[in-house]
């Protein structure tokens, strides 16, 4: 039987874990960024001819002029305040920035997630439904193609075919400039069906069905097969063939029998796509111009700024983090052996 | 009755179960292999019936094919089953599952393994109790608590609410003949239903199976590679040998008088202080078909191949033998066929 109160104790345990995790990774994201050839001072005063004086000064008014260790102290003491600092680059504070950014990244990736998995899901269950059949066979194809062919370069051909030669979508951004929308919450789609303002909608949605499939083909691709071989497995076990014995159709006994054993892997494939999905969004939202935190890294690496890449890499770590923990607790809930 | 015809079948208006002539193939990679070969057995109403066999001797795809649930690879190529005079070969999927828990009901060897591990036991059971034609939900529920009482199960409703990982074998395979029963199945096939339990938890669940037999009126097909166990539970006994029936008599006349060299092996083979460890032989491949006297490559003290096929002769009532030469017996039952 389920207890809560276990259940309780290993969500808190699996909180001091993460929270280790997390503090380990302050150390390496502080220690890549300082490994990182360039200055950012340097990067910042550009190519202006400055005395040594002027760009100690900015050193100084920057706190790099003291050692990586008080560095970073200075910076995990102001962390745990809730405090990432100031962009180097234009001094404003990066938490808000941040969480701004992350609203974009969050509903490309919501929709990425929501495509992988459903088509994902779907087209894994009718091929192993139909093994051998030719549907299964072209899942299987088109699916190691979609695992094999590198995010750049699949985005690249939907904006050269798709925006480029047919013009159907944009070729990149999140809403046309022309288009105005209310702020209510900052999420683009949700803020224009709150406001029930539909030209606004149909403007982001058009801007966001590219890279959503650019980003959601690789994890779609796995979670199909992942599905397959999985729905394969369940539905030669002895209680497919037992609840078929006592006169439920097929198609019901895949739905209430395969479909929820045959989750278990998936739900863990799917957990460990988050991290794919959050990597694919840096590459994606750089080619499609997305305003998300994965552009805003890319450019704030460019820039050596160093406050903004630690807490954009924070940030990630924690969704990541955090995700696990909700695969976990899942677990429980699909699975009740698990807390047995 | 007309020996090698009816094959140790009565006038089908009687029987419950008619099976005729049963032939079935899987296709393979290597091309077609035969897993029966002329099947033919009936079974009357409230009546049991042990079939056994070795693995690999057709018993569980004889069960299989009554139930409609052969592999895919399966095909049925002759013959046919009756069930209460229907039809069930080339039967429609939908018309199969209006049979299926309402009709015959089907025990696993493994019962935990036939229970979805994520789903509790009550929501299981209830799948089979609504199979019933016209049970609200409320119904339904109490069927099964009275089921789940009535297969020896304390606190039904616990039961109801418990996953099956939960219960213990004998517990789970409580369980499985509760949910076999629950729809009013007048057929049970049980497929080595005690294979998987201890000794003294294997009793018990025969006699379970025994007790709802006389209590609900209802057949059992009982599959089991243990001579000992159909002796002792059923009423008749039919013995499997490379996808043939190869001999099939009431339990007690198969053990004083068996004719099948096959059947003599198996009895001299069950266990015994002073046998212990002597082999029959090894299994013959499966592939190709068995053709004529399939039995001349084990060391059964006969020889002779006879490239036919195999007829059943009635040696005496209700005793039936696939042989050219059965062995030699009373001569009373051989001069009274034709």
């Amino acid at each position: 039987m389920s207890n809560s109160h276990s259940v309780l104790a290993k969500i808190g345990k699996r909180f001091v874990n993460s929270a280790f995790v997390l503090l380990v990774l302050t150390v390496v994201v502080f220690a890549a960024m300082r490994a990182i050839p360039g200055d950012p001072v340097e990067t910042i005063v550009g190519v202006e001819a400055v005395s040594e004086e002027t760009l100690a000064a900015l050193r100084k008014e920057m706190g790099l002029d003291q050692s990586y260790v008080v560095q970073y102290f200075t910076w995990l003491g102001n962390l745990l305040q809730g405090d990432m600092g100031q962009s180097l680059q234009n001094h404003e504070p990066v938490l808000p920035i941040l969480l701004d950014r992350l609203k974009a990244t969050a509903e490309l990736a919501f929709l990425g997630v929501l495509i992988g998995a459903v088509v994902g899901v779907a087209a894994g269950t009718i091929a192993g439904m139909t093994r051998g059949s030719f549907f299964d066979t072209l899942v299987m194809f088109v699916t190691l193609s979609g695992i094999s062919i590198p995010v750049f370069w699949f985005g690249t051909i939907l904006i050269v075919v798709f925006s480029v030669y047919f013009d159907i979508f944009p070729t990149g951004g999140m809403i046309s400039y022309e288009v105005s929308l209310t702020h209510v919450t900052g999420f683009k789609l949700l803020d224009s069906l709150l406001t029930l303002n539909g030209a606004a909608f149909l403007n982001v949605l058009s801007h966001i069905v590219l890279p959503a499939i650019t980003l959601s083909t690789a994890p779609a691709a796995l979670i199909a097969r992942t599905t397959r071989a999985s729905v394969l497995e369940t539905i030669n076990e002895d209680y497919v063939n037992a609840a078929l014995a006592r006169g439920l159709s097929f198609p019901a006994v895949v739905m209430r029998h395969v479909m929820r054993n045959a989750m278990i892997p998936v739900v863990t494939i799917l957990g460990l796509e988050i991290g794919v999905y959050l990597g694919g969004s840096i590459v994606t939202e750089t080619l499609f111009s997305w305003p998300g935190l994965g552009r805003h890294l890319m450019q704030a690496i460019l820039a050596h700024d160093y406050p903004v890449v630690q807490g954009a890499i924070i940030f990630y770590a924690v969704i990541i983090v955090f995700i696990n923990l909700i695969v976990d607790i899942s677990y429980g809930i699909i699975d009740p052996r698990v807390h047995a | 009755m007309t020996p090698g015809q009816l094959n140790g079948a009565m006038p089908t208006g009687q029987s419950l179960l008619a099976i005729r002539d049963l032939d079935l193939f899987f296709d393979t990679r290597q091309g077609p292999v035969q897993a029966l070969a002329g099947v033919t057995l009936d079974l009357a109403p409230g009546e049991s019936l042990g079939i056994v066999g070795e693995t690999g001797s057709g018993k569980s795809m004889t069960a299989r094919a009554v139930m409609g649930l052969l592999p895919k690879s399966g095909r049925i190529s002759g013959g046919s089953i009756r069930l209460k005079g229907q039809e069930l070969t080339g039967l429609s999927a939908r018309a199969l599952r209006a049979i299926r828990g309402r009709q015959v009901a089907m025990v696993f060897q493994e019962a935990k393994r036939a229970l979805n591990p994520v789903k509790t036991i009550g929501s299981q059971i209830m799948e089979a109790a609504r199979a019933r034609d016209g049970v609200t939900k409320a119904q339904a529920w109490e069927r099964c608590l009275t089921q789940l009482a009535r297969v020896g199960l304390p606190d039904p409703d616990r039961v109801m609410r418990s996953y099956s990982f939960e219960l213990s074998g004998g517990m789970a395979q409580r369980v499985m003949i509760a949910i076999a029963t629950v729809a009013g199945a007048e057929l049970i096939i049980a497929d080595e239903p005690t294979a998987a339990l201890d000794v003294s938890i294997q009793a018990q669940i025969l006699d379970l199976l025994n007790q709802l037999r006389s209590d609900l009126g209802t057949a059992l097909v009982m599959i089991t590679h243990d001579l000992g166990v159909a002796a002792e539970n059923c009423d008749r006994i039919a013995v499997m040998y490379l996808g043939q029936i190869v001999e099939i008599a009431p339990a007690d006349r198969l053990f004083q008088d068996p004719r099948h060299p096959y059947t003599c092996a198996l009895i001299a083979a069950l266990p015994s202080p002073e046998q212990r460890g002597r082999p029959i032989g090894e299994v013959r491949r499966v592939a190709p078909p068995p053709k004529g006297y399939a039995y001349a490559d084990r060391r059964l003290g006969r020889g002779g191949v006879n490239p036919d096929k195999a007829q059943m002769i009635e040696v005496a009532e209700g005793h039936f033998v696939a042989c050219q030469q059965p062995l030699p017996g009373a001569q009373a039952a051989d001069g009274g066929r034709e």
